[in-house]
């Protein structure tokens, strides 16, 4: 069901497109994969892969399996996989990722949370248990 | 039992000897039956609506694509079983035909007489039905199921704007109803710049589309050229139409889940396909 993005975040059947020189207004939501290169306001849902063109321009909230942005995006982004940051895209808003990798020269201003599965959970309240023990005195083998 | 409706530009002199050599054509594969010749002056609905009533199994239209687009309208608002055939005759464009693999004129009648009958998904632009496409242009805003709206960029740029239904895609179920894709692409602005690249298009899946403009809008329903008054509604539907068609394009058949029911009595190596 999940296709992997091929090199600069393309990838194929793309269900909705919005090329240069259209603007979107209003709730673009879509169980298939999202490209955009041109004006997005609103917000922007996707159960897929969203990739964010060079010259596109996003002001909206945006929801995604995993992204790809190059272009400007002002708004919140959350991300339930991977986010990629290219060395030409500006995100202004708060970031909820599991994980992101960020270009040389990609710009980034608001608040970023990295989402952690249940193992990672698990691991970090285990390690806080120990931790509070070791200082009452206690050894834990 | 066959009905033949002709359109009106068939009572034209120029085109009684390919009429002719129809007639005949149908007379020897022994598919001949009632024609009904269409004047400024009969109403289409009640022609067919007594055909109907006679017990026709099967309705032919008989002319360009205005006029099986007439016909496919009108039987589409019956529901009933009849099927409908097509045999492209007389002047004007015959693209229906073409995307069903149906040959022009005499040839037409062998692919009735295999009767590959297939049943076709319509969409619905207003109060008329429509079988692959409907097109416009213009400085237009597109709302899609209500959801957001598509506009030009700048504002003042033009539009053009193509609404695509897969007459062959079947239905999920009975309450899900399969998409239309809607394609947007901005027109150039000017002489100058038609050395240009082509401008990437815009697509978009959905149940329906309203199109917006501030003046009336000239549509092309299916190659065939109406004007109407925005705001125009484009929908998917569930209402099916029994056709038939002639040998299908691989790529059309490989999007096909069954396989076709020829007619036990004739085979597609008879004529050569």
């Amino acid at each position: 069901m999940f296709q992997k993005p091929q090199q600069n975040g393309y990838i194929k059947d793309v269900e909705t497109m919005i090329a240069p020189g259209v603007r979107v207004e209003g709730e673009v939501s879509s169980q298939g994969n999202i490209t955009v290169e041109g004006e997005v306001h609103g917000s922007i849902k996707t159960d897929l892969h969203l990739r964010v063109g060079k010259d596109a321009k996003i002001s909206a909230n945006v929801r995604a399996q995993t992204a790809y942005v190059s272009g400007h995006v002002q708004g919140n982004l959350k991300v339930k996989d991977k986010l990629e940051v290219t060395e030409s895209a500006t995100i202004i808003g708060d970031i909820e990722t599991k994980t992101i990798v960020v270009a040389e020269g990609g710009v980034i201003h608001g608040k970023l949370t990295m989402l952690t599965d249940a193992k990672t959970k698990e691991l970090k309240t285990t390690f806080q248990k120990t931790e509070s023990k070791a200082l009452d005195g206690v050894v834990v083998e | 039992m066959y009905s033949y409706l002709y359109s009106e530009k068939l009572s034209h002199s120029s085109v009684h000897r390919a009429v002719a050599a129809i007639e005949t054509r149908l007379h020897d594969l022994d598919i001949a039956g009632n024609i009904c010749r269409l004047t400024p002056t009969k109403n289409l609905r009640e022609v067919i609506q007594q055909e109907l009533h006679r017990g026709v199994k099967t309705i032919v239209a008989v002319g360009e694509d205005s006029f099986v687009e007439r016909v496919v309208t009108v039987l589409a608002t019956y529901r009933n079983n009849a099927i409908l055939g097509i045999i492209p005759a007389a002047s004007g464009t015959h693209d229906i035909a073409q995307s069903l693999s149906i040959p022009f004129g005499v040839d037409a009648c062998n692919i009735l007489s295999y009767r590959m009958v297939r049943t076709l998904r319509l969409g619905k632009v207003n109060n008329r039905f429509f079988l692959s496409s409907v097109e416009c242009s213009g400085m237009l805003s597109v709302s899609c199921n209500g959801a957001f709206t598509v506009t030009a960029t700048p504002p003042n740029k033009m539009l053009r704007v193509r609404v695509t239904n897969n007459p062959y895609e079947e239905l999920r179920s009975a309450t899900s109803v399969p998409p239309l894709k809607l394609w947007v692409n901005p027109t150039r602005s000017s002489r100058l710049s038609l050395t240009a690249k082509d401008p990437q298009e815009s697509f978009f899946l959905s149940q329906s589309f309203s199109v917006n403009a501030e003046d009336r809008l000239s549509i092309t329903i299916d190659d065939h050229g109406v004007t109407v008054s925005p705001p125009l509604l484009i929908e998917s539907s569930s209402v099916t139409l029994k056709m038939i068609t002639g040998a299908l394009r691989p790529s059309v058949r490989a999007t096909l889940s069954r396989p076709p029911t020829p007619n036990k009595h004739s085979s597609p190596e008879q004529y050569g396909w």
